[in-house]
């Protein structure tokens, strides 16, 4: 329960209509995907419920909004989409705010000249990209997931893992500068943005750079993003194929997607490795057979049906290339078949590449892609990157535990790969589908074997689960947490920003 | 006469022996000033760790005794960087140079700070593969403080082959403890991203002069050798030409390495040294604490001769082939970049100012520069104006300090510069530099004060020095109070004693 | 069958939070300005307006027994002009459909006794008692008629369409007030000119139970929809033309869920329209020189099919309105962004403007400056619930741009 004189001051800030403490308007931001959120309401968890919900519209307002929550100290959990699929938007302690940023929409400026996006927090791929590519430029990716949801708290959550991720890096990558709102008010900006808001010149510094504080991994924890620049790419794919034929969307112009094969684990790693290293490609990707089944089909039956009849397999791949010249393209074309056939590849049947023109559209904005998460559970028991040899111990492991386990799965074979960097693949989250009702309770102690499992082993984990303190295991070292403790004691040191999913400040709140 | 006893002295040899430490008065007359405007100032101890458990000791022992440290590895920072501001203990990180975990597979290796880049390059280069290298560092500067201090390479331009190469950074923070940034913070993990753990702290130690800690080891990405490479010439009459010109190229995305000398640089870096500097220079020992030797009259004269067949400005580009095909992508690239050119009204060329082997020598210095050297020797030292600005800013930005130059008396045509678009020409990184005799007093003062002055005038036009060494310091954190002072609480958290290089940066 | 809300269990629990339900389907966005598609979403911010936060939310925590009745709770779910934006979106990517869900909402509530809010109270009082959503008679229903030429009105007669395979079902709409009935005589004025053998049903005519059923009186709706298809199949009808898109989408989506056989196919007048026109039987051959922009009625797209867009099973009327522009002469068509199965809904829907009077006119409100920034003269639709709300904007902001019926403007060209 938060006081009324609080309410008050909030609603003097944001207005009354932005302000509710209304169960029924509480009740809809209480839960997420995550099997620990489901098992959590199913036990009717209250802790679950905000307390309050809160809509500002820009830095200002965010800024009072946090002074009162510091002054009274009222938990506040920041949300863009809300869809991080790991619970970090679901309360976990009484007298706790969502701050909801959906009114903080606004592309702010394009910056042409020096490729530059400059916007509000909850503005989603689709929005940037609808922008900007009708002016020869792109954000340079999408990740593997809805486009609908918001750019910087996907690359703020994961690290912004996109399937030209070999081309760009990481989202991470892509971010320039911040506006931070702390909770006692400050504004930080960084770069060259601190010096002069908007200006674009450069994103680090001076000296030691804060950005990376919250770029990444910092769960709104030690601070408050209203403002973000970020890069934008040359684009040359020209205006976005709006088409009204779904089924089969064309590619965008000068781009080219191919659909490989192959009958070994073992060959689809060394193509990738190779293809990575000649330097070619924006996208090198090898998917997963129950991700290809989903979206490659408009309805679960007939997913479920060509998984089992393996029309979609394990070892698939597909490259994305994109020609600044006509010259460009034929060349990295033919490095591309070149290593294919080295490695005993060879090109998807027209048939079922026809099945994938939707993935194909989806690698540039996802769209259908969403199909993906259809009909269950979709729970990420973790990233592993590194190399992608090491990421199959990653997978031996996550597989002991599936197996052994009673789950009907319909992901049984290879992960899920993105190479970035270009040459480090990535392995994707485990992805264990089953029905949220029926599978939450079975699934999520396997979640927590597999990410202890795979946290003990050498391919380094990076871990999105819930909540996060606790998964730092001690292989990570007494510094790790030490750390984490500081920054929040300079940032954030009455623990009101989303408490515990960074790191514990204080003991966990016990059910009443 | 009984010696007084050194307690320090003797605790910092018990940590790394007695021929680690030396309170000799040349040597620490040798530390306490480089060929910048930094007043000079002895440390009292210089301490050589040769390896982790060393250096950790030494600044547990430093806290305690509430000394501080001074990080120092190459002595190539020519701007102040390793100069003590309070005394102290002058860690020399030389010694710590261990290459390690070099991968041929995923193109890796690791390094300490006492690793050079003529070290390094040589190393890898056997094996067909080299670092980036910024063209102004010399060979004998540390890779490890050079890549953490943000300093760009000329390819640059590239998203991740500017100064994102790093995969791993291990540090000892100021509490003595050692700290892991990138996957292997998970022991035993490889090297593939330096993101995390959790936050990404890595960028927090990246251009910090050691005032949060001292970085003692990172992994580092690297290329191949070209397979097939082209060099390409472009003559320019100012400055916003060359600008557009790097906009239009990076939009599409084309060749490798790009940057462009002003005729006073690339007079420089093509003309003929004296051969005794030869050896020297590819030494990388050029430059001493004090500057260097001014060049010869005949150097001047043929310096002058070149300068005066170079246009205003030459715009470089290299094409590189590595792996597969590779002079099939210098081929391919060549005609989209000729395509451009004849689009954008320049031209393409081979060479510029008739100098014959000017491609082979900018090749050369792609992989290991030396010859810019050389600039320290116009007239003995050489003062970087090293910063950030946006194209549209640069013009005026040179205007601001052509005014300050004229006001100072010093001319324009003095004035050595380098431009290189970053990240796709999304920004560029600039070095102005200005010359002075470091014998000559009134010299040193006209160019200081000058530097001073300037510094604040480009700032005001859109400069962003983003690398706040000396009196940039000041100037740039006075105007982002905010973020000054949390970099202040963080320095608190991490460094309560504040022993770590006190007086640097906003500490 | 009718779903009952605890049979949406699994679908409530199964929700992503992937907000696919509140913006334009990303492959079809266009710009920034035009990415909203929730209307409730768009107005009042918060989550439990929009497809999630009913469906994935306040649904689930009902049939859990987390949350009784309320009036916020009534007031969320029937603020809603159920567009069906979330039912194609979600229905595309997740094989899953809010708007079903809110609908079972209402019912369970009606079925618990509970008066649905505002205006809607009195608005279902009516309905039950008049049977219709006019509080007018059934002898009231053939005064359109009489606004028909003598030559026309002989064309059709009730006593046609008691023997006629293809029945015109005209719908409750010229009951409104004598300014709608203009639409129905236009739809027979185009039907008769062009040879069609049309029979109506006159006073006979009931209710298609549109109305009922968005209340969430699913057992008046049972009860229109057994009545109309027992009228239908025992007549003999084998093809239901329909004018307004709320009869359409009815007929066509949800009477199967009532599982009465029924032997005759729904069309839609455009539909038929159209294919008049190709066959030559309308010729269009008076230049009307104007730029229009067509508006896209939720209940002739998608609400009004159960498939799924995109797979070739979804049969949204877009094509042929579309088609029937091109044949006028002088007309050029100027799209929004927001077109198709993204249109912007008109507030309309749901029978909104009866119980939420200003959400029905801030989203119609929405889409006037939609159409305006297209530079059009004209905002040309086929709807008389649309036409009736992006009317009352257009006249109430004072906006320049005009409103034209389709069918209006094919008379105009013949």
């Amino acid at each position: 329960m938060v006081e009324s004189y609080v309410i008050d001051a909030l609603a003097e800030v944001v207005g009354r209509d932005f302000v509710s403490d209304d169960i029924v308007i509480r009740q809809a931001y209480s839960r997420d995907p995550h099997p620990s959120i489901t098992v959590r309401k199913l036990n009717k968890d209250p802790l679950t419920i905000p307390d309050l919900i809160v809509l500002p519209s820009c830095t200002e307002e965010v800024q009072g909004v946090m002074r009162i929550a510091n002054r009274y100290g009222v938990n506040v959990i920041v949300m863009g989409s809300g869809d991080n699929l790991t619970g970090y938007c679901i309360p976990r302690r009484s007298r706790t705010m969502i701050l909801d940023l959906k009114r903080m929409n606004k592309i702010l400026e394009i910056d042409e000249e020096n490729k530059v996006i400059r916007m509000q927090p909850w503005v989603s791929y689709a929005r940037v990209q609808a922008e900007t590519m009708k002016r020869g430029l792109w954000n340079g990716g999408t990740p593997a997931a809805p486009s609908a949801n918001n750019l910087i708290s996907n690359i703020l959550a994961y690290g912004g893992d996109w399937q030209t991720s070999v081309a760009y890096g990481f989202g991470i990558r892509g971010v320039l500068a911040f506006t931070v709102v702390l909770p006692n008010g400050d504004v930080v900006r960084t770069g060259s943005h601190g010096i002069n808001p908007g200006n674009p010149t450069y994103w680090y510094g001076p000296g030691p750079d804060l950005k990376g504080l919250w770029e990444m991994g910092s769960f709104g924890a030690i601070g408050v993003i209203t403002e973000v620049l970020y890069k934008l790419h040359t684009w040359v794919g020209g205006e976005w194929p709006v088409e009204e034929v779904y089924a089969h969307p064309p590619l965008p112009k000068n781009h080219r997607v191919y659909w490989f094969r192959f009958d070994t684990p073992e060959q689809a790693i060394k193509a990738g490795h190779e293809i990575c290293y000649s330097g070619i490609a924006i996208g090198v990707n090898l998917t997963m057979k129950s991700v290809d089944a989903l979206v490659g089909e408009s309805h679960q039956a007939m997913t479920i049906k060509r998984f089992d009849e393996n029309y979609y397999e394990p070892h698939w791949m597909y490259i994305m290339l994109a020609g600044f010249s006509p010259r460009q393209l034929d060349y990295e074309e033919k490095i591309l078949l070149e290593i294919i056939k080295e490695v005993g590849g060879e090109p998807l049947d027209e048939e079922r590449r026809r099945h994938m023109d939707t993935y194909n559209m989806d690698c540039f904005r996802s769209g259908d892609f969403v199909r993906w998460i259809r009909n269950g559970i979709y729970a990420i028991t973790g990233f592993g990157r590194g190399p992608i040899e090491l990421m199959k111990q990653v997978h031996k492991l996550q597989q002991e535990v599936v197996e052994k386990n009673k789950v009907p799965s319909i992901n049984t074979s290879w992960p899920w790969y993105y190479a970035y960097d270009r040459g480090y693949f990535w392995v994707d989250e485990r992805d264990l589908y089953g029905d949220q009702l029926d599978y939450a309770k079975t699934v999520l102690p396997m979640i927590v074997e597999i990410v202890r499992n795979t946290t003990k082993n050498p391919s380094g984990y990076f871990t999105l689960a819930e909540p996060t303190g606790a998964w730092f295991g001690p292989q990570i070292g007494p510094n790790f947490h030490l750390m984490l403790k500081r920054m929040k004691q300079v940032f954030d040191p009455k623990d009101v920003l989303n408490p515990d999913a960074l790191t514990f400040m204080r003991p966990p709140e016990k059910k009443k | 006469m009984i010696e007084a006893k050194d307690a320090i002295k003797d605790g910092l040899e018990k940590i790394g022996g007695s021929a680690a430490v030396s309170t000799e008065p040349t040597v620490l007359e040798r530390y306490s000033r480089d060929q910048s405007f930094t007043p000079p100032r002895k440390p009292n101890y210089v301490v050589k760790p040769k390896k982790l458990e060393e250096l950790q000791g030494i600044i547990k022992f430093a806290n305690e005794q509430l000394m501080p440290v001074i990080p120092y590895s190459s002595g190539t920072n020519f701007h102040g960087g390793a100069v003590p501001n309070h005394g102290g203990i002058l860690v020399d990180l030389s010694q710590m140079n261990k290459i390690s975990e070099l991968d041929t597979y995923f193109w890796w290796v690791t390094i300490e700070p006492g690793v050079t880049f003529a070290q390094l390059n040589e190393e890898l280069g056997k094996r067909g593969f080299r670092v980036l290298v910024p063209l102004m560092a010399p060979p004998s500067a540390s890779v490890l403080a050079t890549y953490v201090d943000r300093e760009p390479v000329p390819a640059a331009a590239d998203f991740i082959y500017g100064n994102e190469q790093l995969q791993t950074m291990r540090v000892v923070l100021p509490n003595g403890d050692s700290f892991t940034m990138g996957n292997p913070a998970v022991e035993g993990a490889p090297h593939s991203h330096i993101f995390g753990p959790g936050l990404n702290f890595y960028r927090l130690f990246m251009c910090s002069q050691g005032t949060l800690g001292i970085v003692y080891q990172i992994n580092l990405r690297y290329i191949p050798l070209p397979k097939a490479q082209k060099v390409f010439f472009s003559a320019f009459d100012n400055v916003s030409d060359v600008i557009s010109a790097m906009r239009k190229i990076e939009r599409k995305e084309l060749g490798f390495e790009c940057f462009a000398l002003n005729n006073f640089d690339l007079a420089t870096l093509a003309v003929n040294e004296a051969p005794a500097d030869t050896k020297i220079l590819k030494r990388g020992e050029y430059v001493g604490t004090t500057g260097t030797k001014p060049w010869s009259q005949g150097q001047h004269q043929r310096f002058e001769a070149l300068r005066q067949a170079l246009p205003p400005w030459t715009l470089v580009l290299t094409i590189a082939g590595w792996t597969r095909h590779p002079e099939e992508k210098v081929e391919y690239q060549e005609l989209d970049y000729r395509d451009l050119a004849a689009e954008s009204g320049f031209e393409v060329k081979p060479s510029v100012g008739g100098i014959i082997g000017l491609d082979k020598l900018v090749e050369e210095e792609m992989v290991l520069p030396w010859r810019m050297q050389k600039r320290f020797g116009y007239r003995g030292s050489c003062h970087g104006l090293m910063f950030h600005a946006t194209g549209a800013a640069l013009p005026n930005i040179e205007n601001a300090l052509a005014e300050v130059a004229a006001k100072h008396h010093y001319s324009w045509g003095d004035i050595g510069a380098y431009v290189q678009p970053v990240e796709r020409a999304r920004s560029f990184y600039c070095v102005y530099d200005l010359h002075c005799d470091p014998t000559n007093s009134s010299d040193v003062e006209r160019v200081k004060a000058l530097f001073n002055e300037a510094s604040e005038a480009l700032i005001n036009a859109g400069a962003f020095f983003d690398r706040p060494y000396g009196p940039w310091a000041d100037m740039m954190y006075r105007r982002n109070a905010t973020y000054a002072e949390y970099l202040k609480k963080i320095k608190a958290q991490l460094d309560p004693n504040n022993i770590m290089n006190p007086g640097k940066l906003c500490f | 069958m009718i779903k009952e809300l605890a049979e949406y269990r699994h679908w409530c629990w199964n929700c992503f939070r992937d907000s696919m339900c509140k913006h334009v389907f990303t492959w079809h966005l266009r710009s920034a300005d035009y990415d909203d598609i929730c209307p409730t979403l768009t107005r009042y911010k918060f989550d439990a307006y929009a497809g999630q936060g009913k469906m994935g939310e306040l649904a689930r925590t009902i049939i859990e027994g987390e949350m009784g009745w309320s009036d916020k709770l009534l007031e969320v779910i029937y603020q809603d002009p159920l567009c069906g934006a979330c039912d194609y979106i979600c229905g595309r990517v997740a094989e899953m459909q809010p708007a079903q869900v809110i609908q079972a909402m209402r019912a369970k509530a009606i079925k618990d006794g509970i008066a649905p809010p505002g205006g809607f109270k009195a608005f279902l009082d009516d309905l039950r008692e008049y049977l219709n959503p006019y509080r007018k008679y059934d002898a009231e229903r053939i005064n359109w008629l009489k606004g028909l030429s003598a030559e026309l009105a002989e064309g059709t007669s009730t006593e046609k369409g008691a023997k006629t395979k293809t029945l015109l079902y005209v719908g409750c709409f010229p009951l409104r007030e004598p300014g709608a009935q203009k639409m129905a005589q236009d739809a027979v004025t185009a039907l008769i000119k062009a040879g069609v053998d049309v029979g109506i049903l006159g006073e006979r005519e009931r209710c298609c139970g549109n109305p009922s059923l968005r209340m969430g009186d699913v057992d008046s709706f049972i009860a229109f929809a057994k009545e109309n298809i027992k009228m239908f199949n025992d007549m003999g009808v084998k093809k239901l033309v329909t004018i307004c898109p709320f009869c359409y989408s009815t007929f066509k989506r949800d009477y199967p869920d009532v599982g009465d056989k029924m032997n005759f196919e729904v069309v839609h007048i455009l539909e038929l329209v159209d294919q008049l026109i190709a066959q030559g039987k309308l010729r269009l051959s008076k230049p009307i020189n104007l730029s229009v922009t067509y508006h896209d009625p939720c209940h002739l797209g998608r609400i009004s099919d159960a498939g799924i867009s995109g797979t070739g099973t979804f049969t949204g009327i877009y094509a042929q309105p579309r088609r029937i522009l091109s044949r006028i002469p002088g007309v050029e068509l100027v799209e929004m962004d927001r077109n198709k199965d993204d249109s912007w809904c008109c507030g309309a829907g749901g029978w909104l403007r009866n119980g939420y009077l200003e959400l029905a006119r801030w989203t119609a409100d929405k889409r006037i400056e939609e159409a305006e920034a297209t530079g059009a003269e004209a905002l040309v639709t086929y709807c008389p619930h649309c036409e009736e709300n992006l009317g009352e904007a257009i006249q109430r902001r004072g906006n320049k741009i005009k409103i034209y019926d389709l069918l209006d403007l094919v008379l105009q060209g013949l």
